[in-house]
C-alpha cells in the first residue's frame, strides 16, 4: 500500500471508531475526517467538492460530494417540514383507529400500512416521529402496552422506505450513483416491500392478535379522539397535497424528462414555499442539517478511499472472494449488507459500497475504456448488485433497534414515555422480520436476474 | 452602574431536593417565570422554569405533533396523581444553565445577555456563590431612572 492509501484507511478507521462508539457526534467525526483527507492531499479539493477523473486510476470518475443526493434530501425535508405542520398524519392515524372502533390488532395493521406508505413517499423519520406518539396516546387510552405497535411501526417504516427511490437514504444514494430511476425502484424494490409488508401483517395477525384483548367498553374510548381537530390549517393542507401530487408525478416521469430526482424534489420544495404564506425560515431551519453534513463528510471521505486506490483493492478482494460469479456476488452483497446494516449506520455503509460496485463494474467489463456508461454499470453482471445493496441496506435496518434512523427515533420516543422498548425485546420481533424480508429479496433477485 | 448596584441580595430560590409541588406553589405565589436552583452550599445548580413544570404534564416526545387539539377533553393520560408527589426539583430542571454575571459586570452587558439569550434574570456570582439576582424589571428600572436623573440634572 502506498502512503495515500495507508492515510485514507487510517483516517477512515479512526473516524469509524469514533462514530461507532458515539464518543463524538457522527457529523463532527466525518467532517473532521473529510477535511483531514483533503489537507493530507489524499483527495484534491477539486475532486472532493466537484468530482473529477481519478489521478492514478484509469477510467475512474470520482463523484466527490454527490449533490443529487444532498439536494434531493434537502428538497424532501422542506416539503415534509411544511406538511407536518398541517397535522395530516395525526389525522390519518386517529381516523384509522376510530374507523376500526378501537380494535387493537386492526389499529396496529392500519398504523403499519399508513407508516409504510408515508415512509415510501415522504420520509421514514418524520413519519415515525408523528405516528409513534399518536400510537402511544391511542394505546394508553386502550390501557394496553404500546410496545408491540411501536415495533411493528418501525418495521413498516423500514419496509415502506425500501419501496421507492426517495423512501430511504440508501436508495437515494444508490439511485444517484447507479442512475436508476424512480420507476426502476418501483419495479424491483417495491414488489419485495409489498410482499414483506404482507408478511409483517400476517405475523401481526398470528402472533400479536391473540395477546391483544381490550373490552368493548374500553375500545369505545378511542372514539373520544377528535381527528378533525388535528388539522391545523385546511387551506395549507390542500396546497401541500397538490404540490405532493405534482412532485410524485414528477418522480414518475423524471427519467423520461431527463431530470434528476433532486430537481423534482427542489422544484416541489420551491413551489410549496411559494404557496406557503409564512416565510421560508422555519421550513429551512428544520432541515436536518447535521444529517446533510454527515452526508457531505462521508462523500469526501469515500472520495479519498477511491482516489487512493483503497476502493479498487476492496473491489478486487470482493471479486476474488466470490470468484467473480454474479450470483455469489449478489448474495454476498444482499446478506452482507443486511447484516452489516443491522449494526452500522446504513447511510455510511451505502456511501462506501456504491463506489465499490462501480470499481467492480469497471474491472469486470472487458472493454471499460470504450463502453458506454450504461453498458458498464447496468450490465447483467452488475445490475443485480445495485439492487442487492439497496434491499440489503434498507431491509437489514429492521434487525436491531439501532439499524436505521427511524428505529433510533422510535426507541427514543418510547424511552421518553413510560414504555421503553428494550434491546432484547426488539430483537425478538426485528430479527425474524428482517430475515423473512431478506429471504423474499433473495428469491426475487434470483427470479429477476440470476 | 454594575450588577452589584442593581441586584437584589434577597431573592426567592429553590433547593434541588425541594418537592416539586412546593416549588410550583412558590413560583405561582411569587409570580415568577423562573426560580434559581441553589444548593445548600449556595452554589447555583440551574433554573427551574415554568416550562419545566409544563414538561411534567407533557412529555417531550409529543413535541413532534402539529397540535394536540384532537385529545379528548377529559384526558388524564399521564398519571399525574401518581407521578407528581414523588418528584423533586432536581428531577425536572432542564439542561438550561443558570446564567451568571460577576458583581462588576456592567449594566449594558447584562442587558445584552438578557436580550441575546432571551432570559428574564441573571444570577450574580461571587467566589462560586450566588449573592444576588438581577431581574429584567430591576434592570429596566435602574437604566431608566438613571437616564431620567441625568436628564433632570441637565435641565
Amino acid at each position: 500500500m502506498n502512503y495515500p492509501a495507508i492515510g485514507a484507511v487510517a483516517i477512515f478507521l479512526v473516524t469509524y471508531i469514533l462514530l461507532a462508539t458515539e464518543k463524538v457526534h457522527k457529523t463532527k467525526a466525518v467532517l473532521a475526517g473529510a477535511v483531514l483527507m483533503i489537507l493530507l492531499g489524499i483527495v484534491s479539493q477539486r475532486t472532493a467538492f466537484h468530482g473529477g477523473q481519478a489521478k492514478y486510476l484509469e477510467n475512474v470518475y470520482i463523484e466527490g460530494i454527490d449533490w443529487n443526493t444532498i439536494m434531493l434530501l434537502i428538497g424532501m425535508m422542506i416539503i415534509v417540514n411544511i406538511i407536518r405542520t398541517t397535522g395530516a398524519v395525526e389525522f390519518l392515524a386517529i381516523k384509522s383507529a376510530k374507523a376500526v372502533h378501537g380494535h387493537p390488532t386492526l389499529i396496529i395493521v392500519l398504523l403499519c400500512v399508513i407508516t409504510a406508505v408515508l415512509s415510501a413517499f415522504l420520509d421514514n423519520v418524520t413519519t415515525v416521529i408523528i405516528i409513534a406518539p399518536v400510537a402511544i396516546l391511542i394505546f394508553e387510552r386502550l390501557e394496553s402496552d404500546p410496545v408491540p405497535c411501536l415495533i411493528s411501526v418501525i418495521c413498516a417504516s423500514n419496509i415502506g422506505g425500501t419501496a421507492t427511490l426517495i423512501g430511504d437514504p440508501p436508495n437515494i444514494i444508490i439511485g444517484s450513483a447507479a442512475r436508476l430511476s424512480f420507476l426502476d425502484f418501483l419495479s424491483v424494490d417495491a414488489p419485495v416491500a409489498i410482499v414483506s409488508m404482507l408478511a409483517l401483517l400476517v405475523a401481526i395477525a398470528l402472533f400479536l392478535h391473540p395477546r391483544l384483548s381490550v373490552s368493548q367498553q374500553v375500545r369505545e374510548r378511542v372514539m373520544e379522539f377528535d381527528e378533525s381537530a388535528a388539522i391545523t390549517d385546511w387551506s395549507l393542507l390542500r396546497r401541500c397535497l397538490v404540490v405532493l401530487g405534482i412532485t410524485l408525478i414528477g418522480y414518475v416521469v423524471h427519467d423520461r424528462l431527463s431530470l434528476e430526482p433532486a430537481t423534482i424534489a427542489l422544484g416541489g420544495a420551491a413551489l410549496l414555499l411559494l404557496l406557503h404564506t409564512d416565510g421560508p425560515e422555519e421550513a429551512l431551519e428544520r432541515v436536518e442539517w447535521p444529517t446533510i453534513f454527515f452526508f457531505i463528510g462521508l462523500f469526501i471521505m469515500v472520495a479519498g478511499l477511491v482516489e487512493s486506490g483503497v476502493m479498487e483493492m476492496l473491489g478486487q478482494g470482493f471479486r476474488t472472494f466470490t470468484g467473480g460469479n454474479t450470483a455469489a456476488m449478489t448474495m454476498l452483497m444482499l446478506w452482507g449488507s443486511g447484516i452489516m446494516c443491522a449494526v452500522v449506520n446504513n447511510i455510511a455503509y451505502t456511501t462506501m459500497m456504491t463506489p465499490l460496485i462501480t470499481t467492480i463494474a469497471l474491472s469486470a467489463h472487458p472493454a471499460a475504456a470504450t463502453a458506454s456508461w450504461v453498458e458498464i454499470y447496468h450490465s447483467p453482471e452488475i445490475l443485480p448488485l445495485w439492487w442487492a445493496l439497496s434491499l440489503g441496506a434498507c431491509l437489514g435496518g429492521n434487525m436491531t433497534y439501532v439499524g436505521s434512523a427511524a428505529n433510533v427515533v422510535v426507541v427514543g420516543i418510547a424511552d421518553g414515555s413510560d414504555h421503553p422498548i428494550g434491546f432484547g425485546r426488539y430483537l425478538k420481533y426485528g430479527v425474524p422480520i428482517a430475515f423473512a424480508s431478506l429471504l423474499l429479496a433473495t428469491l426475487w433477485l434470483w427470479l429477476l436476474f440470476l | 452602574m454594575t450588577a452589584k448596584d442593581i441586584m437584589q441580595p434577597d431573592f426567592v430560590c429553590v433547593q434541588p431536593d425541594m418537592p416539586l409541588r412546593q416549588a410550583a406553589e412558590l413560583m405561582t405565589e411569587q409570580r415568577k417565570l423562573l426560580l434559581p436552583v441553589i444548593d445548600a452550599e449556595g452554589c447555583g445548580q440551574g433554573v427551574l422554569m415554568e416550562a419545566d413544570l409544563l414538561r411534567v404534564v407533557l412529555p417531550k416526545y409529543l413535541d413532534g405533533l402539529a397540535s394536540l387539539n384532537f385529545l379528548p377533553e377529559a384526558c388524564d393520560l399521564f398519571d399525574l396523581n401518581v407521578k407528581i408527589p414523588s418528584l423533586k426539583v432536581q428531577d425536572v430542571i432542564g439542561q438550561r444553565k443558570l446564567y451568571t454575571v460577576k458583581p462588576d459586570t456592567k449594566a449594558m452587558e447584562i442587558a445584552h445577555v438578557m436580550l441575546t439569550e432571551q432570559i428574564s434574570s441573571v444570577a450574580v456570582e461571587k467566589d462560586g456563590k450566588i449573592v444576588g439576582i438581577v431581574t429584567r424589571g430591576s434592570l429596566v428600572r435602574h437604566i431608566f431612572e438613571h437616564l431620567l436623573c441625568e436628564e433632570e440634572q441637565q435641565q
